[in-house]
């Protein structure tokens, strides 16, 4: 594969004896473009500094300043060079070490002409097919991905259509969990580190998701117009389950249980009813129990319900909403999420109103 | 066809012309190019082993002789590789025998006045 503008692909050569370099380069240079090093340290200097990296390195072993193996060993921890397949220069007493080291081929000194070229061209055939199984990998994860977000709008989608009363809460309430993220990251709260380890833009997304339990409430529940008695609200509280239920029935359709976006989505559809002080549903959790992006997730559906109209109620004005949502800090809600509603109703007040 | 080598005073082959010509894809002007780099950038080299050895550092004095002998071996200076093979398997072992330096620096000082004959017929 040609990798610059002489559509020749590059071949690194790392070696202190300049003489065993300028025989490789007469080698190997009708086919290749050569970058050279004397040394570790500069090899792994050019190659920070390279705009296209080569598509392989010769490398001798006995090299002063870096040698040969400790080059290979800080090439393993980067995770653009780990790639890059070593041929070690060597003689033939210390072959099996060099390929225990990691390098996937060896030349022998004294060079022979064909097997240099030989063994540099099949290297990097094989970096190229590889190369391109990745790219393969790649391309199909990436359908996948867009197939399962399709798939789940879908299902968001097909929710919002049956429970006509909640018009755009779906879009509100992933806007509103996208601005209560941006906050606790950008103002580096507390939640700033464990957020970005769970992939923020995957909780807005699963979002979409929290009510997809209400697939399984009845019509007659689902949409009456006022209070639900005793025994209708115990079914109407079982949504939570049948979302985790459909949640873990996709995750055994697509094989992936450790989907973070289908883990998200359980969590926020099976505990987003969940109280702080325990006294939620379905499973009561208390706490930090209740996993975090449920917790935000509470505070995005609680703030729409409370400032829309529903069946069984009238809209509240923005302010009453954020009176009720204060009033359940450090009970109904997460305290730092409820303070950091608090900082941005302003914003809250922009999607509602700008979504309806 | 008889090889096209240089032999030295013992009558062994001190430089193998056609496999030197060979390495460099019979690019005779790249092979003097080689030879005279060897001679003034290398001339101290086997020096260097030697103070090496007599001061004991016997891992410098292993990767030294390792360096000159990979440098025989591509430039086809083949008496001398022979010999930094022996020196190198002596050294790894702990001792050099002073009649193995002998024959290796009386070698390594052949070749360098040798391969001024290869320089001259295709340096041009």
């Amino acid at each position: 594969m040609a990798d610059s503008i002489n559509n020749l692909p590059t071949v690194l050569v790392v070696d202190d004896v300049d003489m065993n370099v300028m025989i490789l380069e007469e080698i190997l240079k009708d086919n290749y473009n050569i970058m050279t090093a004397s040394n570790g340290v500069e090899a792994l200097d050019k190659l920070h500094k390279a705009d296209v990296l080569p598509k392989i390195i010769l490398l001798d072993v006995f090299m002063p300043e870096m040698n040969g193996y400790e080059l290979l060993e800080i090439m393993k921890s980067d995770k653009a060079l780990k790639r890059i397949p070593v041929i070690f220069i060597t003689t033939s007493d210390n072959e099996s070490e060099g390929l225990a080291a990691g390098a996937v081929d060896f030349i022998n000194k004294p060079f022979n002409e064909e097997i240099v070229k030989l063994r540099v061209k099949n290297q990097l055939e094989l970096k190229n097919y590889s190369d391109s199984l990745e790219d393969m990998v790649a391309e199909k994860t990436a359908e996948a991905t867009a197939t399962l977000d399709n798939t789940l709008q879908a299902l968001a989608n097909i929710i919002e259509y049956r429970n006509l009363e909640s018009g755009s809460h779906v879009k509100r309430t992933q806007f509103f969990c996208k601005a209560l993220v941006e906050y606790l990251l950008e103002s580096e709260s507390e939640y700033a580190a464990e957020l970005r380890g769970m992939q923020p833009e995957i909780i807005t997304k699963s979002m979409a998701l929290h009510d997809v339990g209400k697939i399984g409430i009845p019509d007659k529940i689902l949409l009456k117009p006022g209070k639900l008695d005793p025994d209708e609200y115990d079914i109407m509280k079982t949504h939570t389950v049948v979302g985790k239920n459909i949640i873990e029935e996709m995750m055994t359709a697509v094989k992936d249980k450790d989907s973070i976006y289908l883990r998200h989505c359980r969590s926020i559809a099976y505990s987003h009813h969940e109280r702080f002080d325990g006294k939620g549903y379905p499973q009561g959790l208390q706490g930090y129990d209740i996993p975090l992006a449920a917790r935000i997730a509470a505070l995005s559906d609680v703030y729409d319900a409370l400032v829309c109209a529903r069946v069984y109620k009238s809209a509240m004005s923005y302010d009453e909403a954020i009176h009720i949502i204060v009033e359940g800090k450090g009970t109904q809600f997460d305290p730092v999420l409820t303070d950091a509603v608090i900082q941005i109703q302003d914003k809250f007040q922009e999607i509602s109103r700008s979504n309806q | 066809m008889a090889e096209n080598v240089i032999t030295g005073a013992n009558g062994a082959v001190y430089i193998n012309i056609d496999e030197g010509l060979k390495r460099v894809i019979n690019n005779g002007k790249l092979f003097a190019k080689l030879l005279t780099k060897f001679k003034t950038s290398n001339a101290g080299s086997l020096d260097e082993v030697l103070s090496f050895v007599a001061a004991g550092d016997y891992e410098k004095a292993k990767i030294s002789i390792h360096t000159l002998k990979g440098i025989a071996a591509n430039l086809a200076l083949t008496e001398l590789y022979k010999q930094t093979v022996e020196t190198e398997a002596q050294i790894k072992a702990g001792a050099l025998d002073p009649g193995t330096q002998e024959s290796v620096k009386k070698c390594f000082a052949e070749t360098l006045v040798l391969l001024d004959e290869v320089v001259a017929k295709y340096g041009g």
